[in-house]
């Protein structure tokens, strides 16, 4: 069954690309924020499933935006989805207390991760 | 339907965003800026024409007594309407160059940083009108054009690390069967992707740089160094 999904980055394209990729297994995109900001008061209003978090944004950073939302809600499921450098970054997102972390050049592999999940 | 905190709408089909009833708001402020000059101007002719007045107050200016006076009174009229048009002339002035000269400055500064490679600059996305929303609409591209940047970086550098890995597979002595033309097609493509790379190393990304072949945050980068 799909699960109802914010998806959280600045560039349009992305956001495009990681609905397309999630829809197309069935889930629900029911949110888009472009910043950290917006994805903390769409996060208390949509009450999503789960939520695909980029890292650099203008704005609130994604790292931050986890924070905030993880310290209202324990249980949130949130995906690092980042051009970072995986090795550098993904033990940070483990500590915040994200599931997962993947690179975007490997965006279709969220779904083998949101099925282990 | 997809919510926005910016209550945009997403059309489904091409993605694109749409914020209901903001367009126009620029015809609006140029419509206040024409009827204001214009209200202003009408008033102080029609102020003018009051004092000349029609046939009797006419024939009383012509009469030798009264003419020096209504001169100096007219004159005074046409100074103080001279001088509200000019006021209400500046107040537009100023209005527009707040609303539409001032960012216009600010976005051309920006869009030229842009344009030699610093994806950085950010232009301001206000006053609320399409001025601000070309500058949002650049600053999208630009956040786009990093993000496509930075994919194509990540891609070339995982398919450099494939051919380099093959490459010393390859080597002759180990494999006798190899023919000198895929070493030759390998090094060609090896090339072709680090020039890629370079390209996109000519960029000044923002927030992010791209050390030893890792694309880091600049805070971490910095920490690196340090």
């Amino acid at each position: 069954m799909g699960k109802t999904i914010l998806i959280v980055d600045d560039s349009s394209i992305m956001r495009k690309m990681i609905k397309e990729t999630l829809k197309s297994a069935g889930h629900d995109v029911i949110g888009e924020a472009k910043n950290g900001s917006d994805a903390v008061t769409l996060y208390k209003t949509l009450d999503p499933e789960l939520v695909t978090m980029d890292i650099t944004m203008r704005g609130m950073d994604g790292f931050e935006a986890a924070r905030q939302i993880l310290s209202g809600d324990r249980e949130a499921c949130i995906i690092f989805l980042s051009n970072l450098d995986e090795a550098q970054y993904s033990q940070e997102a483990k500590q915040i207390g994200a599931k997962g972390y993947l690179n975007k050049h490997r965006s279709k592999d969220i779904l083998t991760l949101i099925e282990q999940l | 339907m997809t919510q926005t905190l910016d209550n945009m709408k997403i059309d489904p089909k091409t993605g694109s965003r749409e914020r209901p009833g903001e367009i126009g708001h620029l015809k609006h402020q140029f419509l206040w800026c024409f009827l204001t000059i214009t209200l202003v101007t009408m008033g102080v002719s029609i102020a003018l024409m009051i004092e000349l007045g029609s046939g009797p107050r006419l024939t009383d200016a012509v009469n030798p007594g009264n003419t020096v006076d209504f001169l100096a009174a007219l004159r005074w009229r046409i100074v103080l309407g001279a001088v509200l048009v000019v006021i209400a002339s500046g107040v537009v002035f100023l209005f527009l160059h707040a609303r539409i000269g001032r960012p216009m400055e600010k976005m051309a500064a920006a869009a030229g940083r842009m344009a030699e490679g610093c994806l950085g600059a950010t232009i301001p996305d206000h006053p609320p009108n399409e001025i601000g929303q070309i500058g949002a609409s650049v600053n999208g591209l630009a956040v786009n054009f990093q993000e496509v940047l930075i994919l194509v970086w990540n891609q070339t550098e995982d398919a450099i690390t494939k051919i380099r890995r093959t490459t010393r597979q390859m080597t002759p002595g180990c494999d006798e069967h190899v023919s000198p033309d895929i070493m030759v097609d390998l090094n060609s493509a090896q090339q072709d992707l680090e020039t890629m790379q370079m390209m996109v190393r000519s960029f000044d990304l923002y927030d992010v740089v791209i050390n030893e072949g890792d694309v880091l945050t600049a805070k971490r980068a910095a920490d690196t160094i340090n």
